[in-house]
């Protein structure tokens, strides 16, 4: 019955797939092919988003899963979480800090004189949101004229190699509590290898917003900030920038760099309460692959409001671990959603029966 | 360039998993173990297609060649935690491998027994089970009777148990947890 | 010879072209025997983070690894160990990387040309950082302005 009618879509499929390619090389005459380089930078958060929610940091791959997709953003990460549940698991780094990150953007909306200075670096806040026009038809001339002129007359001795984080400066100043090093010493969850069982520890939830999906991982956080919560977060510090990879070198076993990846990192400050017997501010904090700042802050709010769920009970959704955690994976939401376009042919059927079933009884009722 | 023997190459280790799945899905068949003679031999053969670096191995009666350690990748354990366990057929287990638990009967040791011959010998055996359409008959030579008679205990309770697989030259022999076995 | 510690070889070797890498490869004696210490690998690394917020660790993700650490005998009886761990797909590279950093950890004939490498590399890396901090140099805030103001702003 119902499987009788998926039998006949295999040339279907494959006219669809061709269909799909269609529609990508349509303009081959005037239109060069996208290199993977062209998504990477010139769609660089694009390919952020990609290269954070599939979990795993392959620039190259990121921007082919982009062109592959069309630009699907839940596609292409599909595509790298799919290429990497292949790949053989050789190696585990210790755990890296941000402090020896190669900083390009570091700002602090809690103090404005924070040790090393605010930098804006590349970011959109304060653009206007006015079209520029001049993009439409881009010369090759004007597409270059930043990148030649960009190391001109500066000084660069002035700016150091690293820079300290806030929330030492507050943890400094007591207003933080102290790291606990029974928390320093845990054994983080691995996501990829163990389901999502609650309850989570928060290392758990932290792997899983990681690569979360940003859209998800906003809305939930948007609900909290709005006022289903009361997180009412102050950013302590949002840096962008690269953290060296390290790995112990075989032969002499000191660290060494394999190479780097990009990272947003956000920690907020939330309402203070009574710590070890003293009030102290609390902490939220967020970080991801790429540059995504709205992710990294999203995450940060919802990792402090997870905490205060887990210590008195959750109150609003943003706080409920299940809510949140189970909800907020692009794969495998857009996997559930998806799976509703594929055939229900027998289930359906068997709807149809009830629904007539019931309305036969319905109309004999009457009929009595 | 890097030299490398034939058996650490995924073109011969593909070649070498299908004789070993061959040989776990008929029990008592014969399969063939591809290798070069100059630089390995059959039991490192399979270890180097079944092991990667998130299994353990235990090896106490000393088999491997010290060097093949960090080639296999796998981590160092005693035979009773052991993912893996290479034997002596001959000698006597003085251990108790892993069986699983009841959700996780995965989580059990594979034995390798190396034997002398697995076409001719003293100790003769009726094979029965999946895999077995009636029945299959095979001879070996260099392999204590105390593994069988372990064995039976080992694979009492399925699905816990252990899967063996015996080794002699190029060929090996596979006994899965699902065999029943009969001294004849 | 280079200054960088033997850690930090590999890193600035695999920002080289991979041209110039090849072709400093390629001037090797040919009779050498090179020997893997442990299986070539490419795979995946799993990234440990430790949150600044409690300090917890947790995994940001993973990344790819091609590992590869070997031997080396000269035909004139000298013998070097190498290894190189990139971020990378490619097996082949880490292995001419290891084959590099045999050669300049025991001096084996052709060091030269690698440390000439290892130069080029942290050359680029040295770009690459100038770029980065020009980022930070052309978008510093300058409080002091807001402050000459008199401003009050929160």
């Amino acid at each position: 019955m119902g499987y009788v009618a998926i039998k006949g879509g295999r040339d279907a499929i494959e006219g669809s797939k061709t269909a799909f390619d269609f529609l990508r090389t349509q303009q081959a005459e005037n239109e060069q092919p996208l290199q993977a380089g062209a998504i990477e930078n010139q769609l660089r958060l694009l390919h952020s988003r990609v290269i954070s929610e599939g979990g795993l940091y392959h620039p190259e791959l990121a921007s082919l899963a982009i062109k592959q997709a069309q630009g699907d953003s839940l596609e292409a990460a599909f595509i790298l979480r799919a290429h990497r549940s292949t790949v053989p698991r050789i190696a585990e780094t210790e755990a890296l800090d941000t402090s020896k990150m190669r900083v390009t953007r570091r700002i602090s909306s809690a103090f404005k004189d924070i040790p090393g200075g605010q930098m804006l670096g590349a970011a959109t806040d304060y653009h206007l949101r006015l079209f520029k026009m001049e993009l439409l038809n881009e010369s090759p001339e004007a597409f270059r004229a930043v990148s030649k002129q960009w190391m001109d007359e500066l000084d660069l001795d002035t700016i150091p190699d690293s820079f300290p984080k806030v929330v030492e400066v507050l943890r400094n100043e007591n207003l933080l509590a102290p790291i606990k090093q029974s928390r320093h010493d845990q054994v983080p969850f691995d996501i990829t290898r163990e389901p999502l069982v609650l309850p989570l520890p928060r290392s758990a939830a932290l792997a899983t917003m990681a690569r979360g999906e940003q859209g998800g991982l906003l809305s939930i956080a948007y609900s909290n900030m709005r006022g289903y919560g009361d997180i009412h977060p102050t950013v302590a510090e949002l840096r962008v920038g690269y953290v060296p990879v390290m790995l112990p070198h075989p032969i002499t076993g000191k660290p060494m760099e394999v190479g780097e990846v990009q990272v947003t990192e956000c920690e907020v400050v939330a309402m203070y309460e009574e710590q070890d017997g003293k009030p102290m501010f609390t902490l939220g904090y967020g970080a991801c692959f790429g540059h995504n700042e709205v992710k990294a802050i999203s995450m940060a709010i919802l990792d402090r409001a997870l905490q205060k769920g887990e210590q008195h009970g959750p109150s609003h959704p943003s706080e409920d671990a299940e809510f949140v955690l189970l909800h907020v994976d692009g794969i495998d939401s857009m996997g559930f959603c998806s799976h509703y376009k594929m055939p229900h042919y027998v289930t359906f059927q068997s709807d149809m029966d009830r629904l007539r079933t019931t309305q036969d009884k319905q109309a004999q009722e009457e009929a009595k | 360039m890097l030299e490398l023997a034939s058996i650490w190459k995924p073109e011969v280790q593909q070649q070498n998993y299908r004789s070993i799945l061959e040989a776990m899905s008929r029990p008592g068949r014969i399969q063939n173990i591809t290798f070069s003679q100059s630089d390995s031999d059959a039991m490192t053969a399979i270890l180097a297609t079944l092991l990667d670096g998130e299994v353990s191995l235990s090896d106490p009666d000393k088999l491997l060649n010290i060097d093949d350690w960090p080639m296999l990748q796998a981590t160092k354990a005693e035979p009773d935690c052991a993912d893996y366990i290479v034997c002596k057929g001959s000698s006597s287990p003085d251990f108790e491998p892993k069986q699983g638990t009841l959700s996780s009967p995965e989580y059990s040791a594979t034995l390798l027994l190396q034997v002398e011959s697995l076409t001719s010998g003293s100790s003769k055996i009726r094979l029965q089970g999946p895999g077995i359409e009636t029945s299959e008959e095979v001879s070996i030579s260099g392999l204590s009777d105390d593994w069988l008679t372990r064995r039976e205990d080992w694979v009492y309770a399925f699905p816990l148990g252990v899967d063996m697989i015996l080794v002699a030259q190029d060929m090996i022999l596979a006994l899965p947890r699902t065999t029943r076995l009969e001294v004849i | 010879m280079t200054e960088l510690e033997r850690e930090e070889w590999i890193s600035v070797l695999n920002l080289v072209p991979d041209e110039a890498l090849r072709a400093v490869i390629d001037n090797f004696p040919a009779d050498w025997i090179i020997k893997p210490k442990a299986l070539p690998q490419a795979g995946l690394g799993l990234l440990k983070m430790r949150d600044s917020a409690l300090g917890e660790p947790f995994y940001l993700g993973e990344f790819p690894l091609s590992t590869c650490w070997l031997s080396i005998s000269t035909q004139d009886g000298k013998t070097a160990e190498g290894a190189a761990l990139i971020m990378d797909d490619r097996i082949e590279q880490a292995e001419q990387l290891a084959i590099c950093d045999a050669v300049l950890s025991a001096k084996l004939p052709g060091w030269e040309s690698v440390a000439q490498l290892v130069s080029l590399g942290a050359e680029r890396k040295q770009i690459i950082e100038k770029e980065r901090k020009a980022i930070l140099a052309r978008t510093r805030v300058d409080f002091s302005l807001l402050d000459d103001a008199g401003d009050d702003d929160a």
